[in-house]
């Protein structure tokens, strides 16, 4: 018995559910780290049963390890308990799989998912006993990479990851992986590896590039420090995600995870362009698996977990070329499998309606629409092809087939909005509620209303980047005045915490200076920020006065379309000029179609073939 | 329609599987294997399986009972080939047999379990006996335990429950113990620890203390044609 697995004894028979903390499960795999060319680690910034939901774990852990060289492993933060355990007896975080610690592995990866994850980052690091500065790392310590959605704007990261991959993962990290064990064999120092890497294509290494800033502390520009950093790093994008790797026998989460269930990505991207969504921009152009694939992929993984849930993953369920092929394909296989389809992001139409009604025969849950605005104006506005109408067709055909719950999602602080499209949000509510009325003789029966609204956060690379954020004081004022306005028998009413939006904003758009608030947050004790219970707010008010960094500089600052932003480094595939061209139709309240109707020329056909173009033209 | 009973152990990290975690495990087993398991009938229909003794968590096992029913007959062999991989480390299938248990269960012909109960000491072997020796010829071992239907601790006189008991110390201090273990009278080790930690002013934290179940004992009615011992 090891020295780390005799003392990790001790500590599980001390803490919650210790079984997050073991591994073993069934499909985790086991390799020998003496055998294998380059011992890496995933890591989830985020607790277990959070991390082992998220299909991207899956997927690369599978991408990895079917390398032959290669060894993934994975990591997560643990709870409170175990943390003070940890620190107090001296344990290192370490791998699941082998109880290694971090700091002895070559490399470990973190994927950032969203910006409240930033903290607990540094703190898996600091638990690893790994120095969080790059710069603070020798040779000796692992190399710090990082990946995910937030990485398209890697620069609030800079001081500590060594290197950032971009984009599409699959092929782009065991490769990355591999070329890191061909200069380990070679002898290669860190910095020598990390010249190397910068020709890598996706790969960003922040610490070749020096910043100038104007006196008003906007960038002048990136200088990069040695010959082969690029002045741009273009994302990794596959050109089709048919054959890419895909879990059919993904890990068994030993404590049940928050969504225990099968998962078949059915497509990539979307074509519909909403002007407020990141996702929409930068996972261009769709590419979809054909139904054939998703019925394999679904059938196998199903065998080989004994899942009793499958659900299909993508920007919008039935935007799939083939949905309704597909949607009862599926059917046809779930229903004597005793498993339960779940259909996420449909657009509720007769079909989608017909094929709920057969899947949910005696459970009739919620259904969820998601307007974003109270105004056709406002939903022109930020491009969200969705009219009133639209709308109350199809809660009116979902009442009476039976649904009683009906949820609303909407957004604040949008930009271009007024107190009336906060009205526009209680009418749409009022006329739901009149529409039970008329299907139910009058009484409210058992329907029930439930409107979410969130605070809408600016983000890189979509035509909202150079927009102002709400402030805290204005999405506060707003909360109150829809909490009065939807004081509404049968209707509940839920608002996003006002504070949490602004640092979200921060990092969302930060530059390199936004480090130090994160830096100081981290050592004033923040992390699993996402988590109410562990968020403090006045640790971060304290962390934006210890680092000197201006809160509103971030977010309630209306960026000139001419200034150098901070991502401008990464190349996401969608040029500026149509996120521009996007935001002045916004002005004028004008909208963009659909892709798949006409090439609305974003920039990404110029790059990889969009196999969505003009396919519903004529 | 047959009904079996599977011995399987729990050591090394798979201690750490909660209760209910192993319920999904062996569920889900069933299932992967394509197992044509009896569900009971109702309106959340759940497999027909149930543990012996559930075993606490953070307890290691060499002796844990699963019984379950399957539609149709099948060997033990493919049974055993078929289960044996889709369990996580640690859990490993010892025997599986037919029995035919009816209106009868394997939990409630239970009576008593054994259990090693480990701790590192400077104390000599010598000490440990004689301090074994002086703990149980109390005329009455009182400890707090908790209770079945206040669920609060209590403190009572555990010393009818305890059926053997013997200390050594081979490299670490090891208590053999027999305990009362089933739906007439039980005791948990827990229980003893505690107070006999408190008696000998040992003063060794918990979690320096390691417990696992080594045999399960059961009632005449129970027997099995595989050899059921495993120490």
């Amino acid at each position: 018995m090891s020295d780390l697995t005799d003392k990790l004894d001790k500590l599980l028979k001390r803490v919650e559910k210790p079984g997050r903390y073991i591994g073993g499960e069934v499909n985790s795999v086991k390799k020998s780290p003496e055998d294998t060319d380059v011992n890496f680690c995933f890591c989830f910034p985020d607790i277990y049963e959070i991390g082992m939901s998220y299909l991207g774990l899956q997927i690369l852990y599978k991408a990895v390890n079917d390398r032959k060289g290669l060894y993934c492993q994975r990591a997560f933060h643990p709870q409170e308990d175990m943390e003070q355990l940890m620190r107090q007896d001296n344990v290192p975080l370490y791998t699941l799989e082998t109880k290694t610690p971090l700091k002895d592995l070559d490399c470990i990866g973190f994927t950032l998912q969203y910006e409240m994850s930033f903290t607990t980052m540094l703190n898996m690091m600091d638990l690893s006993g790994i120095p969080v500065f790059s710069r603070e790392r020798g040779d000796d310590m692992p190399l710090v990479i990082a990946g995910g959605p937030c990485a398209t704007n890697p620069e609030p990261l800079w001081e500590f990851v060594d290197c950032f991959i971009i984009g599409d993962g699959e092929e782009a990290l065991p490769d990355f992986l591999e070329e890191l064990g061909r200069a380990k064999k070679n002898g290669m120092s860190k910095g020598d590896f990390l010249r190397l890497a910068c020709r890598i294509p996706g790969v960003y290494v922040p610490a070749f590039y020096d910043v100038e800033y104007n006196e008003d502390g906007t960038i002048l520009r990136y200088v990069p420090l040695v010959e082969e950093a690029p002045m741009t790093i273009r994302r990794n994008i596959l050109p089709s995600i048919e054959d890419a790797v895909f879990p059919v026998d993904p890990i068994i989460p030993m404590v049940e995870a928050v969504h225990d269930r099968a998962v078949v990505e059915t497509f990539r991207g979307c074509t519909r362009g909403c002007r407020f969504c990141q996702a929409g921009m930068i996972y261009r152009p769709v590419r979809e698996r054909s139904v054939q694939k998703i019925n394999e992929i679904a059938y196998k993984q199903l065998r080989n977990t004994g899942h009793e849930e499958l659900s299909l993953l993508s920007l919008s369920s039935s935007d799939h070329s083939r949905f309704e092929e597909l949607a009862l394909g599926l059917l046809d296989m779930t229903k004597p499998m005793n498993v339960s389809l779940s259909l996420p992001s449909l657009r509720m139409d007769k079909f989608a309606f017909d094929v709920l009604d057969r899947i949910q025969e005696y459970r009739k849950s919620s259904l969820t629409y998601a307007p974003e605005a109270g105004t056709q104006r406002l939903r022109d506005i930020i491009n969200k092809g969705v009219t009133e109408n639209d709308i109350y067709e199809s809660v009116r055909e979902a009442l009476t087939l039976g649904w009683n719950h009906i949820k609303l999602y909407f957004m604040d602080g949008l930009p271009g909005e007024t107190y009336e499209d906060l009205d526009g949000i209680a009418d749409i509510v009022r006329n739901i509620k009149h529409i039970n009325y008329e299907l139910n003789d009058g009484k409210i029966g058992r329907f029930r209303l439930t409107v979410s609204v969130s605070n809408f956060v600016p983000k890189a690379f979509t035509p909202f980047q150079w927009e102002a954020q709400d402030s805290p004081e204005s999405f506060r004022e707003k909360h109150n005045y829809l909490s009065d306005k939807l004081k509404i028998k049968g209707v509940t009413f839920n608002y996003h915490d006002d504070e949490t939006s602004a640092f979200e904003a921060v990092f969302a758009r930060g530059d390199r200076k936004t480090s130090k608030l994160l830096y100081s947050a981290w050592k004033l004790g923040a992390k699993l920020d996402g988590w109410t219970e562990h968020y403090r707010p006045n640790i971060w008010e304290e962390a934006f006065r210890v680092s000197g960094i201006d809160k509103d500089f971030y977010t309630t600052r209306k960026r000139s379309f001419d200034e150098v932003l901070p991502w401008d480094i990464i190349d996401c595939g969608v040029t500026k000029e149509f996120l521009r061209r996007e935001a002045e139709k916004a002005y004028r309240a004008e909208t963009t179609g659909d892709c798949r109707i006409n090439c609305r020329g974003c920039g990404i056909n110029k790059i990889v073939n969009c196999e969505m173009e003009g396919i519903l033209n004529g | 329609m047959a009904e079996y009973v599977l011995k399987f152990t729990k050591t090394g990290y798979s201690k750490y599987i909660s209760h209910l975690d192993l319920i999904r495990v062996f569920t889900r087993s069933f299932k992967i294997a394509g197992l044509d398991i009896r569900y009971s009938n109702g309106f959340n229909p759940h497999p027909r399986m149930s543990f012996a003794q559930p075993l606490s968590l953070g307890y290691s096992s060499v002796a844990e009972y699963l019984e379950f029913e399957t539609e149709t007959e099948h060997s033990e062999d493919e049974l055993f080939q078929l289960l044996s991989p889709l369990l996580p480390e640690g859990i490993q299938i010892l025997f599986i047999e037919p029995m035919e248990l009816g209106k009868r269960s394997l939990g409630s012909e239970t009576i008593a379990a054994e259990f090693e109960i480990r701790f590192a000491t400077d104390v000599s072997e010598d000490k440990l006996v004689e301090m074994m020796a002086d703990y149980i010829s109390q005329p009455e071992i009182i400890a707090l335990k908790r209770m079945k239907k206040t669920k609060r601790l209590e403190e009572t006189n555990i010393k009818g429950k305890i059926r053997e008991i013997s200390i050594s110390k081979p490299d670490q201090a090891v208590i053999r113990c027999v305990l009362d273990q089933g739906s007439a009278s039980n005791l948990s080790p827990e229980p003893l620890i505690q107070s006999f930690m408190k008696y000998t002013s040992l003063d060794i934290p918990r979690w320096e203390v390691d417990v696992k179940r080594t045999r399960l004992i059961f009632t005449d009615r129970i027997q099995f044609q595989h050899i059921d011992n495993t120490l």
